[in-house]
This record gives structure tokens, sequence and C-alpha cells, in this order.
């Protein structure tokens, strides 16, 4: 019943997994850019995160009087390891880094962990409009995790196992997309809410001056930067195993397929973000518990039942 | 559990790039310190640090939420464990989310929601 | 090191771009602006972020501190720039990018500044208080020992042991020069009659995407004003200089537009706020007045179908009726700003500002993201003083 899910070996492993996972960032941003100098009519694009990339290199770091310093180097680096961390339970095509039997609820730990990620970073600065940014953060967060945790349930139902490696296999006839859309919306929904991307930028929105990036400069900030698109990639990447089949698909190879169903995702994501408008985390909180909250409940009820009569018939 | 260990390396090989990117940064900067310099206020001086007591005023959905996110640790293995045991399972688990959801209006009517 | 120059050379085609805007500085802001969305280059949300300093406008002599202070909290490499004029933006810029681009002279900067950082105690000047019993200086974060605070704005010493609490700032000789203290302890009772701790944290008026000179003094509790004060750091100078057929209404549309662009990129419809941008500066170039009322005409009309807008927007810094004239009574945020698309379209831009009493009451009690759509609903520059005392303040 678990096809695929091959250990990989241990050296290259994980080199391999968080070079892919650097590639597909990097491309992420590179369209966001390209996107960008379309939109205000410039030729070219697509350089930014170069540069970006080397201006950062070149500026000096910055700290700020009585800062906390670990709490704020540990919130700064964080992002990144998290978006690591999650890749390494990440089955490409039939590959994976870990086969851990439990590597949905690992996806889930880590983007917890991203909670306290940010709201360190936001504490450590000792300022107030990254401390603000750090507390709009949980207010995001405690909006959208719920809904995001059952939405990780119902393919986790809809495969009876919390193996990744399981519940892309379950999708041989027919991808969940197709029968739980309403998870998968809410999914992306908070693939976009972790990794800090419109509309749910009001930790680091410009009405308070760049919140959580404020004061940040140089290699922390660009840590901070390259944290937020692996987030947004290593989603993406989850999206496809959880619900577009993982690496199926005719001629190619299955990892082939992966990735590159991954990069598609990432980049109408990193398309679609420019549209939205930002929300203000007490904009979302409502809705987000009363309306947000009893669909997702639906629809694992829904998955619930076809499962098992499924199994039964 | 080669599983956790890959993890563990995974884990050490983000860190080595993470230390490898402030090595490069300490070589390739213009200064390899960091500037202390007084956190940012339109240009004054600031007068209070800003580690206080932070009023979240959405502490109120922090206990719905705890609620909850106690209530996940029962739907995990559930997930894992619907297609054997069949409906029995569904119904109990959905009484159960019943349940808090009905805390969760009561809470909506109690305004708990707003002013997030 | 070969490395570094490559790097410099890479890092310049995207400068982040500090705009602080001084008297008279709202054309070289347009300007500059402009030049920075046409070069790829980005405008810097804070200092930290920024690799050039440039003051729009001038600096008046009262003013000189904020500004060092704000020159003091980039990092470098980092290079600045004063620019009076519209006309002198692209050069200056351009002259600020070789600065940056010479990487022997910014690590010389650097040392420099290193070296002279531990005396780190440029606010000069005041002295100590009393003598210090103070604590190590390692928890200034968090233990308050309860409510021993003198009146308001005070900053406060932390004691370890109670019962020692004194007044004044001190300085010199730790690794904490800042002003001494932690956030005020039990100053500000919230609305569910809390004793919270209340920043003061003033808005202004080196920030962007914020109307030049003005101040707000907030006291914030979480993200919630407590109470404000507001003022103005300097007078707003003359108007926009532009000449030609139709001055005065391209002038009025010019700076409406500049409004609504503003208020539009806060609430986070960044793809509005860069069309009306554009057309701002098509209204610069000279574009015909009734092709840029049509686009915003265009605009409005957008704007008003796009309902997470709408919902952002309404309900924000309601202004109650019948208060006196040139107050826009009985609007919200989204009134104003439908009514400021509306005067640029019709041609009747209102010429002053909205007079600054009202602003205390509109933010009290709310949220500093909110607080930001109020001031950026609001046509808040002062009005126009006589040349002769425009900078007396």
């Amino acid at each position: 019943m678990t096809p695929g899910a091959v250990q990989q070996l241990p050296a290259w492993g994980p080199l391999a997994a968080l070079a892919a996972l650097a590639v597909v960032a990097l491309s992420g941003a590179m369209v966001n850019d390209v996107l960008a100098a379309r939109f205000s009519g410039r030729r070219g694009g697509g350089f930014a995160p170069i540069a970006e990339a080397a201006r950062l290199l070149r500026q000096r770091r910055r700290s700020t009087v009585a800062a906390d310093e670990l709490l704020r180097r540990v919130g700064v680096a964080g992002l990144t390891v998290a978006a690591a961390l999650k890749v390494a339970v990440l089955p490409v095509g039939a590959w994976v880094v870990s086969d851990l039997a439990v590597g949905l609820v690992w996806f889930n730990a880590m983007d917890v962990l991203v909670w306290a990620f940010v709201w360190l970073a936001g504490w450590g600065q000792n300022s107030v409009f990254p401390l603000v940014g750090g507390y709009r953060f949980l207010a995001l967060a405690l909006a959208y995790e719920l809904p995001l945790m059952f939405a990780l349930t119902a393919p986790a139902v809809a495969a009876g196992s919390l193996r990744m490696g399981d519940i892309v296999a379950a999708q041989e006839g027919l991808w969940f997309v197709v029968w739980m859309p309403v998870a998968f919306v809410v999914f992306l929904a908070a693939v976009l809410a972790f990794s800090l991307q419109r509309p749910f930028t009001a930790p680091m929105s410009a009405d308070i001056t760049g919140g959580v990036t404020s004061e940040l400069s140089g290699v922390d900030r660009f840590l901070v930067l390259t944290g937020r698109y692996s987030l947004l990639s290593a989603g993406a990447g989850f999206a496809v195993a959880l619900f577009l089949g993982g690496g199926s698909g005719p001629l190619l190879p299955d990892w082939l397929w992966f990735l590159g169903k991954t990069v598609v995702l990432l980049w109408l994501l990193v398309a679609l973000r420019r549209r939205i408008p930002q929300l203000r985390p007490e904009q979302l909180m409502a809705p987000a518990w009363v309306v947000g909250l009893p669909v997702i409940l639906l629809q694992v009820l829904v998955v619930a039942v076809v499962t098992i009569n499924g199994r039964s018939s | 559990m080669s599983a956790y260990l890959n993890l563990a390396i995974t884990f050490a090989v983000a860190l080595v790039g993470v230390g490898g990117l402030y090595a490069l940064h300490q070589l390739t900067a213009v200064a390899s310190n960091p500037l202390v310099s007084k956190p940012y206020t339109s240009g004054w001086i600031p007068e209070q640090h800003a580690l206080s007591r932070y009023h979240a005023r959405y502490y109120p959905v922090t206990l719905v939420f705890l609620a909850f996110d106690v209530e996940m640790l029962f739907m995990y293995p559930w997930a894992v464990v619907v297609p054997r045991m069949g409906a029995s399972a569904v119904m109990e688990m959905f009484v159960f989310l019943g349940v808090l959801m009905a805390g969760v209006v009561w809470a909506w009517r109690e305004g708990a929601f707003k002013w997030a | 090191m070969g490395l570094r120059n490559v790097l410099a050379r890479i890092a310049v085609t995207r400068c982040h771009v500090f705009v602080a805007e001084g008297y008279a500085g709202a054309g070289s802001r347009m300007a500059v602006e402009r030049w920075i969305a046409d070069k790829g280059w980005v405008e810097a949300l804070s200092p930290g972020d920024a690799d050039i300093l440039c003051i729009c406008g001038e600096v008046p002599d009262d003013q000189k501190d904020a500004v060092e202070r704000l020159w003091d909290q980039l990092p470098g490499p980092r290079s600045r720039i004063v620019i009076a004029g519209p006309e002198h933006a692209g050069r200056a810029l351009d002259g600020c990018v070789e600065e940056l681009l010479d990487v022997d002279e910014q690590f010389r900067l650097e040392a420099e500044r290193t070296a002279t950082e531990p005396e780190q105690d440029d606010d000069g000047g005041s002295d100590d208080g009393d003598g210090d019993t103070h604590a190590d200086m390692d928890h200034e974060g968090m233990n308050h020992d309860g409510g021993k605070d003198e009146g308001s704005g005070a900053a406060q010493m932390n004691m370890d042991h109670g019962g020692m609490s004194h007044e004044g700032v001190d300085h010199g000789g730790m690794e904490m020069p800042m002003p001494g203290g932690i956030g005020l302890a039990g100053e500000g009772k919230d609305r569910d009659g809390l004793d919270l701790d209340a920043l003061k944290v003033p808005l202004g008026p080196y920030l962007p995407l914020w109307p030049a000179g003005l101040v707000l003094h907030c006291e914030l509790q979480g993200d919630i004003v407590l109470a404000a004060r507001t003022e103005y750091a300097f007078g707003r100078g003359e108007e926009l200089p532009i000449g030609g057929p139709s001055g005065t209404e391209r002038a009025a549309l010019v700076r409406q537009s500049d409004l609504v662009s503003r208020l539009l990129a806060l609430a986070g419809a960044a793809r509005e706020a860069a069309k009306v941008r554009g057309v701002r500066d098509a209204a610069l170039d000279g574009a015909a007045l009734d092709e840029c009322r049509r686009s915003l005409a265009a605009s409005g009309t957008r704007l008003r179908r796009n309902w997470l807008l709408r919902r952002t927007l309404q309900g924000i810094g309601p202004i109650p009726q019948g208060g006196a004239p040139g107050e826009p009574g009985g609007t919200d945020a989204w009134d104003r700003l439908l009514a400021m698309l509306d005067a640029t379209v019709a041609g009747t831009a209102g010429a002053g500002g909205v007079p600054l009493g009202l602003l205390p009451d509109l933010v009290r009690g709310v949220e500093v993201s909110v607080v930001r759509l109020v001031v950026a609903s609001l046509d808040l520059s002062p009005q126009p003083a006589p040349a002769v005392d425009g900078r007396a303040r």
C-alpha cells in the first residue's frame, strides 16, 4: 500500500533537498520581480533577488540598544530552518529525505514554530514597530491555524495515514483536490499566511514601517526574506503532495512532475498574491472562526463519510 | 529511526547553511560588527524601551484556540483510524466538534473575535 | 577585493532609498519617487532598510538633529543627499550611486563609525539624575516593581531591589546609552479597566507615507492608541511649483492624487496606488488634464467595485456630522477616499487642509494601522503659511 517513499542516502539527501528548495524559492522570487517589472513598465526584471542578495550581503548588520540578541537571532534564522525541516518530509516523487510515519504532523509542527520565530524576531528587536508586527502575526496565526489543521486532516482521513508517502499514493485514482476543494483553498491561504505573503503581510506592512523587518539589515534581513520565500515554496510543495497527486503524471519521471507542479503552483501563488489587498488581522479573525472553521469542518465530514463508504463498498 | 536521523541531519545542514551565510557576510559586508543604533522612531530619541507588557487584545481568542488545539491531539490519530472504525468514529468525533463549535459561536456572540 | 566590487555593482542596481520630506519638499519628493520607480529601486520603509537617505526640501534648523539621528540609523554602506528641487533629483541620486560604488571609501567610513561607537553618547547634554544605584542593566526588559512610576513621561530606571526609583536620564559609560528606563507601568487603564503599560511613540515627521511635517505623539497600549497629541514640525511651504496653463488646477490634481495613492498604498491596494501615482506623474509631466481626470474616474469606478478595500476602509475615522465648515463631517475614510477621487475628476479639488484639532479624537482607541489610514484619508497639510514664518515652528 505504500509504493515509493524510499529513503535517501543520508549524506547527500538533505543537501539535495535544500538545494532544490533554494532553487525553487529563487525562481519564485524571480517571477515576482518579473511581474513587478511588467506592471510598472520597466524592461527586464527577474534579477531583483540577486541584487537584493548582493545588497544585503554588503550591508552591515544592525542591532538596537538593549535588544534581546539571542531571541532575535533565533527568530530571524528560524524561518529558513523551519522551511528546511518541512521539506525534509516532503516526498519528491519516490524519494524522501525522512520517511516519517507522522510526516503531516511534522509539517504542522514546523509551521507552528513559525509563530514562535516571527514573534521572537519582533520581540527581540526592542523597537515599537517590530513588536507590533510580531503581535500582529500572532493575531493572524490564531485565525488561520485551526482551519489549516483541519485542512491537513482531510487528506489524512482520505488516505488513512499520516505518512506523506501514503497520502501521495492514495491519490492514484483521483487527486484529492477534486473532491476536497475547500481544504485545498484553505491550505493555500494558510501557506500564504505562514510565509508572510499578501494578503497576510500585516506583520511586515508599510504602516508599521516594515514591522518585523523594520530594524533588520544585512544578513538578518536576508534570512527573513529568504525564509518567506522558502516557506512559500515548501508550502506549495506540500500542496502538490497533499492535493495535487504528488508526482503522478504520464511520461516524465515522477520527481520531475513533482517539481514541475510545485514550481507552477508557486508561480501561480506569487502572481495571485500581487492582486489581493492586504488584510488587517482583526478583519480576518471573525470570518476565519465563524465562517472558515465550520466550512472546513463540513469538508472534513464529507471526506470522512466518503472514505467510509468507499471502504465499505 | 533513520527517519529521525535524517531529520537531524537536515537540521544540521540548515544550521550550517545559516552559519555559512553569516560567515560570508562577515567577509563581504562593509563592517563585520553590527551597528548598534537606537530604534527607529521617526527621528526622535526613543523615550522608552519598547519591551513592555503588550496588551494582546485577542487573549479571549487564545483560550478558544487552546480548546481546539487540544482537540487536534485527538484529531490526528482519529484521521488514521477512521477508515477502520467506520461510522461510529465519525459520529463521535463530530459530536465532539459540534460541542466545541457551539463554544465558538458563543464566544463570537460574546464579542471575543472583535477587536482581535 | 574583486568580490566586493562585483557585489557593489550588482547591489546598486536596486538601492533602497529612505525618503524624508522636509519643508517645501513635495515636488522633490514626487520627483524622487518617480525616479525610484523608473529605475526599479525600492522606497525603504525604515532607515534600517535604506542605503540612501534622501531629504527632499529643506531641513529647518531645529530638525537637523532628527535628520542626523536618521542618518545614524542607516547601516553602511550609505549615502545621503538633500534635494532642493525636482529637477535635481536624477543627478543627485546618481551621485549617491557613485558614492555607494566607492567600496574602499565605504569601508573606511564604516571603520570610522565603528571606532567612535563605544562612546555612543551622542545625545550628550543631559546629565544624570541622582546618584546611580541601578542594578545590572541586563534586564531592562521586564521586571517591573508594580507601579513605582512618577508622573507621566518620566523615563524610569528598573530596580531589582525595590524602593529606589529616580527620574531622569543616565548616560555614558554604560552599555546602554538610551535614556535608561522601560515602558511605563500602570500608566493607562484600558477599556476593560486593566492597568497596562503605555508606550510613548511619536509618529512622524520622517515617516514614509506620512504627511510632511505632521507629528502625532501617541501613547500606545499594545497597538491601540490611548491618547494622541498633534503638532507640526514645520509648515507646508509654497505650493508645488507648477506653471503653465491651468496651473492651480493641475497642482490641485497632483496633490489630491498624491493623497489618494498614499491612502491606497497604506490600505494595501498596491496596484491601484501605483496607477494613481502614474496619473500624478503624468500630470506633473504636463499631460492633458482631461486624460488624467478620466484615468482617475476609471480608478474610482474600479475602487467602488472592490469590496475588500471597502471593508478595510469603511467605518474608519468617522468624523461626526456638523462640525465647523471645512471639516468633512459625516464621513469615514472610504467616503473621503471617494470624495478625493471625485473632486479631482470634477476639478473642484479643495485648497487647504483639514484642521488638526480633529485628529486626537479620531485616533483615540484605535489601532496603529487604523491611525495611519485615518491620517492618510485627511488632507492634513498645514495651511500654507506666509513665507516669512513658515519655518518658525
